[in-house]
């Protein structure tokens, strides 16, 4: 960060603008409470003490610019960094007040749990029924009706029921790329979890698509908790209710999503989401 | 719908276990020992012939390795000529090969014209794919008369007497022999070798070929000064694959070298490789000190072949298929 | 002046130089071409010669009878399907282990080391090594001695082949399945196999297209047979070993007989090979 973005102009009550500033979200909403967390790819040390709770049924979106560990902190909710040695966590992150970070934590039924769609739309090589119902067969001993049954709610919640209920067993490499990408929410959804993370899911998408993907996030809310992580800050006004602003791997601030863009605390988060640098 | 996902408590399901959790060590121990197999395999291949011919290597030693004689009737086994054999016919396949193949592989990136690459470069493909008992019987019933008549006799009447070529081309014009095999030798391999030059050459990058036709280079100019410096390492590593192939290739040489334990006089003489002595006597050997110096003979090729085919794969790294 | 003239001079012999250079890389694929095209020729010209239904209906004949080839063809068939169910199941795993268990230890560097090595090393020593492991311990040659011979030739490329195509599954198909709480070995199993499927089969059949043709490891480990045999611990007929003695013996029918074998190798070699590449172009399309 360069000095010459240090400059502000002084604020009206003429107390210089804090370097943080976190909103708490009320007890009785939080679903995921993260608490002085801090990552480490080796030893480049990537998220730095970073405290947020996240509520239950609502959008909360984490903004910033390029390597500010947005990605990284999402990886962490359901420990998919796991899979690469040399990555760790410190702290707490507490779903539901068990802390997922214990080494005792059961992976298969954390991820249950804590679904995850990711950039690049991510179809299984097989039809669009397996896909969804790929998951619920690895949980659940459902019988024909009821399988097909998870998997229809599941399509409808992402919004894809109507264009694919008469093809669900092509294979689902031949939908199209919002398609695809609306078909792995339905896929994460299908396993009914709790917290559905959700990293740039519309980066690769047009822009009807992507309006397509928003509204289903925004109806999807109804039922889980939604972690987004976008850099289209228009996505993040659009979608969230709740934003977090990240700056090289701290978290700078955090709050409604409205107060944040029209009333930012902190110089960072004024700079960016008033678009002078990011 | 919504109020199926109420809350945790509620939730009719509680995922413990994901389905066959259980066997992943099972699977993850499976993989793993599949690849041991084959690490195994490799490390059985040289205790076993070493092994194998331990009472050979105790018997003759060193001597092994300067004697030509092989008589299984006494029982006295040396392996100077096989292995000479092996070596000078590789050399003289890869002399032979080494040229025609990066020509081609040029002439394939640089000079053919767009409709033909393909077709060419396949059938170049193909060319590598042909077994080499096929190559044999080629050389042997097609290739080889064909070379007594019109190289081998003429030549060897040419050759001035107490000449250096008088030396050069002694032997039986019957068209087996030291170079038959070669010949045989290097049109098995060109192809491998030209498909993987050719396959390196189209791995650097187009802008960097282009910027040297930007500045007035030729063709020749291109490969020369930029191609080849480029991809240097690798085509080398790329020579001595094709190099590995040649010194133990057994069925293409056994048709057409001419089968004799001596140490051949001339490249028209007949010979024998260390492959193609192994393949005509192994099943037939009776004594064991026979067998054992075969197999002796066989580690000595594996020695050979490991160091060379080691260095072509630190040399061309790992994503070279051919 | 003067200089623009020593440019056009020196231009002009650079011409002359790479014009040369362009005829001898010509020269070199025509000669490589005319290679093909002879032995393409002598094959069809001399395999059609022996060529006939008794081929595929008789046995192999004793020299001076007229016979076919029936019982060298399937047992070559017998030995390469055998040395191909062990060869893709040691491949695919061993591939698997390499791109998704261990992608950079020591012990998974030299374990792709020593299969690059296997990939070109002499099949003939293969032959040896099998020998003395597997016939030389049950005193006698067998059908099973050589599929396993056949099998450690063909293993390293099926692995060489899963691993590059593994590699190539981009890294968010894992993650979503690890998303899900998927078992690893379900996302290798269900998910991973499929996308790569296409790779993985396009290396088996180069692998099938190499055994069926090695006739040096034959030699000492499933030997030959005159007589139709399925016995997997008995010698077995087989398509190259019958070419070798056949094509050596002094008999014309025996060396007719040879040559249609070797056509009948070479040719489905051959479309094996083109059928690779057909698969491999409609994978690029899709």
């Amino acid at each position: 960060m360069p000095a010459s973005a240090e400059v502000q102009t002084p604020p009206l009550d003429e107390q210089p603008p804090p370097q943080q500033f976190v909103e708490p979200v009320p007890q009785d909403e939080v679903k995921v409470s993260i608490r002085n967390l801090n990552f480490f790819y080796g030893q480049t040390h990537a998220l730095l003490d970073v405290s947020m709770g996240i509520p239950n049924k609502a959008v909360t979106a984490i903004v910033g610019p390029s390597g500010c560990g947005k990605s990284t902190l999402l990886r962490v909710l359901n420990r998919i960094y796991g899979l690469y040695p040399g990555q760790r966590a410190e702290g707490e992150v507490l779903l539901d007040g068990q802390n997922i970070l214990d080494r005792k934590v059961h992976l298969p039924w954390l991820r249950s749990r804590v679904g995850m769609v990711f950039q690049q739309s991510t179809p299984f090589p097989m039809s669009t029924f397996d896909n969804v119902a790929f998951g619920v067969r690895l949980y659940e001993n459902l019988r024909k009706p009821e399988l097909a049954a998870r998997v229809e709610e599941s399509l409808r919640s992402a919004a894809l029921w109507e264009e694919v209920k008469d093809k669900l067993d092509r294979s689902a490499l031949s939908l199209s790329g919002g398609q695809q990408q609306r078909l792995c929410v339905a896929r994460s959804m299908a396993v009914r979890p709790e917290v559905l993370l959700l990293d740039e899911p519309a980066s690769a998408l047009d822009p009807i698509s992507t309006a397509k993907l928003e509204d289903t996030i925004v109806s999807l809310k109804r039922e889980v908790a939604i972690v987004i992580v976008t850099h289209n800050l228009q996505q993040a006004a659009r979608v969230s209710d709740r934003t977090a602003f990240m700056f090289l791997g701290r978290l700078i601030e955090y709050g409604t999503t409205e107060r944040v863009f029209n009333n930012p605390r902190t110089a960072r988060a004024a700079d960016y989401v008033t678009g002078r640098f990011g | 719908m919504s109020e199926a996902l109420a809350s945790p408590a509620d939730r009719p399901f509680v995922p413990v276990h994901a389905r066959g959790e259980r066997l992943e060590p099972a699977f993850h121990y499976a993989c793993a020992a599949a690849a041991t197999a084959l690490f195994g395999a490799m490390i059985g291949l040289c205790i076993m012939l070493a092994w194998g011919g331990w009472p050979s290597i105790s018997t003759f030693g060193i001597g092994f390795f300067t004697s030509t004689v092989w008589n299984p009737v006494t029982d006295i086994y040396g392996g100077a000529s096989p292995i000479l054999g092996t070596l000078i016919t590789s050399a003289i396949a890869l002399a032979l090969a080494l040229p025609l193949a990066f020509c081609t592989a040029v002439f394939l990136v640089e000079f053919c014209p767009n409709p033909l690459r393909r077709p060419i470069g396949i059938a170049v493909e193909l060319l590598a794919g042909i077994p080499s008992i096929v190559y044999g019987m080629w050389g042997l019933f097609v290739f080889a008369p064909l070379f007594a008549q019109y190289i081998e006799t003429p030549l060897m009447s040419w050759a001035p007497p107490g000449s250096i070529w008088e030396r050069l081309f002694t032997g039986i014009p019957n068209g087996s022999g030291i170079l038959t095999a070669s010949i045989i030798l290097a049109i098995m391999i060109l192809p491998y070798i030209a498909a993987t030059l050719r396959e390196l050459f189209l791995s650097i990058p187009v802008r960097v070929r282009e910027s040297a036709y930007g500045i007035g280079c030729t063709p020749l100019e291109v490969v020369w000064s930029v191609t080849l410096p480029y991809v240097r390492r690798s085509a080398i590593g790329a020579v001595m694959l094709g190099l590995g192939r040649a010194l133990g290739e057994t069925m293409a040489v056994t048709f057409v070298i001419g089968n004799s334990h001596r140490l051949p006089r001339g490249l028209f003489d007949s010979g024998s490789t260390i492959s193609s002595i192994i393949a005509n006597e192994f099943a037939e050997a009776t004594s064991p000190m026979h067998m054992s110096a075969l197999l002796e003979l066989g580690f000595v090729l594996f020695l050979i072949t490991f160091v060379v085919l080691a260095l072509a794969r630190a040399l061309l790294g790992h994503g070279h298929s051919a | 002046m003067s200089a623009a003239t020593a440019i056009f001079d020196r231009s002009g012999r650079r011409r002359v130089y790479n014009g040369v250079f362009v005829l001898l890389c010509m020269l070199a694929t025509a000669i490589a071409l005319v290679a093909l095209a002879a032995i393409l020729f002598s094959l069809l010209r001399n395999g059609f010669g022996g060529f006939g239904l008794s081929v595929f209906t008789e046995d192999t004949p004793p020299p001076g009878a007229s016979g076919g080839l029936r019982n060298a063809i399937l047992g070559s068939v017998l030995l390469c399907f055998a040395a191909m169910i062990a060869a893709v199941i040691l491949g695919m795993l061993a591939g698997t282990w390499l791109a998704e268990y261990s992608r950079d230890g020591w012990y998974s560097r030299t374990v792709r080391f020593v299969n690059d090595v296997l990939l070109s090393a002499p099949s003939i020593l293969v032959g040896l090594f099998v020998y003395v492991i597997a016939v030389r311990p049950l005193h006698g040659f067998s059908a099973l001695a050589g599929a396993l011979a056949l099998a450690l030739i063909a293993a390293p490329i099926v692995t060489r082949a899963t691993e590059d195509v593994l590699r190539l599954q981009p890294r968010t198909l894992r993650e979503s399945g690890v998303g899900l709480g998927t078992p690893f070995w379900i996302i290798i199993w269900r998910i991973l196999w499929k996308a790569a499927a296409g790779g993985i089969i396009t290396g088996a059949l180069l692998a099938f297209a190499r055994i069926s043709g090695e006739t040096a490891p034959l030699l000492f480990t499933a030997l030959n047979n005159q007589f139709f045999s399925v016995n997997l611990l008995r010698p077995i007929a087989n398509l190259p070993v019958t070419i070798f003695n056949f094509a050596l013996s002094p008999y014309e029918d025996w060396q007719k007989l040879a040559w249609a074998g070797a056509l009948l190798i070479a040719f489905a070699v051959l479309a094996i090979n083109v059928l690779v590449r057909i698969l491999a172009m409609r994978g690029k399309h899709v």
